[in-house]
């Protein structure tokens, strides 16, 4: 069974410092063959370039451990679609968003040419969700029904006070994806009962530990074939119909 | 440079070398719809107590949040009276009706010995910054007892709302039950850190954030809460405990989260 975990942090940034080092350390300690790397804080809110190159350059160096998914903030309009549709050119494998930062509500038009690109490219677009009022679960669905072709997953799927949203937000939407990281128990087993193909694990290491995270997951009481999906299997067959698969 | 150590979780029960003395300042009684949906007995939450070494807990009835408050927390008051010496009553108010909730609170607090008042205004439905609801802080006052406050919900129970009833009321002793949660927990640490009567719970705040609490918050202000059956309940009081061991690896100030600043809070109420 391949583990990945679909949202590890990198970079030194004002509160999330991880480097690639204590990254493939965890890794290697917890068992997880392949990390989904996302940029932090100012690299996701205003030095979007300069982060996704982080990125490009560790998928470079380590092919099989490591996907990446660029920023490129929607303010920065025309730039914005250039940061993106390069990071695709350099290889990266989704989008990353966190529209709380960057201040934009997630079903607002300023978003749509980025995921344009993502449909152009076929690349997943990942968003964080339940920080009011601008990263809802509803917000996303509303942009995923308005994106039908494109892959989106909803991070943290909701945790903690939206997690009521869930349901509504995936009724109809059979293109949005529930990553699991910081949420209760409970919630990560009623999602992996409810939509087995469709949640994906996920630590926000270091915000959270992977090995604190993976633990919880694991416990869900789900057949060998759910947990390999949600364990890994799930994420990896959105990135092989993002025409993303390896490096 | 390997910067991002991610703490271990180990295969410890929660609270590692604090078993035994543990004090839960934040757990529920009975059930209601949604997240607080998982019943538990009495008898199988001193169990699981048991299992992972807590002394003694909290509680405050979860039903009362959303209806019938007045029953639901004197039906509390009987569950709990089997168990001596581990639970500690808290009220969980209705401002809605505010001379019901008054007379009961009165009631409770002089016949039947509770010793704190519980409010969640995004459960039960009702600003925090309206007469009725710091009519209930002022009882507080007068009777000298903590009024924990559900936190990090917008819009109605953010964390700053909370904060105010300790500046409207010095005298008040106001803690703020998630420590912002996910993304306010900065603003419980300011808070907490600009005022001589909050103190914050550690209880839902993930790993990081919570470690950044105890870094940069008041030693003395800190208190641990499972939120004990809004989830799963073995499970959640596993995930909280061991969530606080690695966020505070520090056992001397361990111990102070989970014992001895709870006693210090409770014993002058």
């Amino acid at each position: 069974m391949q583990v990945i975990d679909a949202h590890v942090n990198l970079g030194i940034g004002r509160y999330k410092k991880q480097d690639i080092a204590a990254i493939l350390s965890g890794m290697e300690e917890n068992g997880v063959d392949r990390c989904v790397l996302c940029p932090v804080e100012e690299y996701v809110t205003v030095y979007n370039r300069e982060g996704n190159e982080m990125l490009v350059k560790a998928c470079c160096e380590y092919p099989d451990k490591f996907y990446g998914f660029a920023a490129a903030n929607p303010w920065y309009g025309e730039r914005a679609v250039k940061l993106l549709t390069d990071a695709f050119e350099a290889g990266l494998h989704g989008a990353f968003f966190v529209s709380s930062l960057q201040g934009f509500s997630i079903d607002d038009h300023i978003v749509d040419p980025l995921i344009e690109v993502c449909r152009r490219y076929s690349r997943p677009a990942y968003f964080h969700t339940a920080t009011p009022a601008f990263a809802l679960p509803l917000q996303l669905a509303y942009l995923a029904r308005r994106f039908p072709d494109v892959n989106f997953i909803m991070g943290h799927c909701g945790a903690n006070d939206f997690v009521y949203d869930i349901d509504a937000s995936m009724y109809k939407t059979p293109n949005l994806y529930l990553e699991t990281s910081l949420n209760y128990c409970e919630t990560i087993y009623r999602v992996i009962r409810d939509y087995p193909d469709r949640v994906i694990f996920g630590s926000d290491a270091p915000r959270s530990p992977q090995k604190f995270e993976l633990g919880k997951v694991q416990k869900a009481d789900a057949g060998p074939d759910v947990m390999e999906g949600v364990l890994g299997g799930n994420i990896l067959q959105l990135m092989e119909r993002s025409s993303a698969s390896g490096w | 440079m390997c910067v991002g150590h991610q703490p271990s979780a180990g295969d410890m029960k929660g609270g590692g070398q604090v078993n035994g003395m543990i004090i839960d300042t934040h757990a529920h009684t009975q059930d209601g719809i949604g997240m607080l949906s998982n019943y538990v007995p009495v008898g199988r939450m001193v169990e699981i107590m048991d299992e992972y070494g807590v002394k003694e807990a909290w509680v405050s009835p979860a039903t009362a949040m959303q209806r019938d408050f007045i029953e639901s927390n004197r039906r509390q008051y009987e569950d709990i009276r089997a168990y001596p010496g581990r639970f500690i009553n808290f009220y969980t108010a209705n401002p809605n009706y505010p001379e019901l909730v008054e007379n009961d609170i009165r009631r409770s607090i002089e016949d039947r010995g509770f010793k704190g008042i519980k409010m969640h205004p995004w459960e039960t439905g009702f600003p925090i910054d309206v007469p009725a609801s710091r009519r209930i802080v002022e009882l507080a006052v007068e009777y000298d007892v903590p009024v924990l406050y559900h936190d990090g919900t917008p819009p109605w129970s953010e964390t700053l709302q909370v904060a105010a009833m300790a500046d409207y009321y010095p005298e008040a002793k106001i803690i703020i039950g998630h420590s912002g949660l996910f993304d306010a927990y900065r603003s419980a640490i300011r808070a907490c850190n600009t005022h001589d009567n909050i103190w914050l719970q550690i209880c839902g705040p993930c790993v990081g954030d919570a470690a950044e609490i105890i870094r940069q918050a008041r030693k003395d202000r800190l208190l641990f809460g499972s939120d004990f059956a809004t989830s799963e309940t073995a499970n959640l009081m596993d995930e909280r405990l061991k969530v606080l061991e690695m966020a505070c690896p520090d056992e001397k100030l361990r111990r102070q989260i989970l014992c001895e600043n709870p006693r210090e809070l409770i014993s002058q109420s």
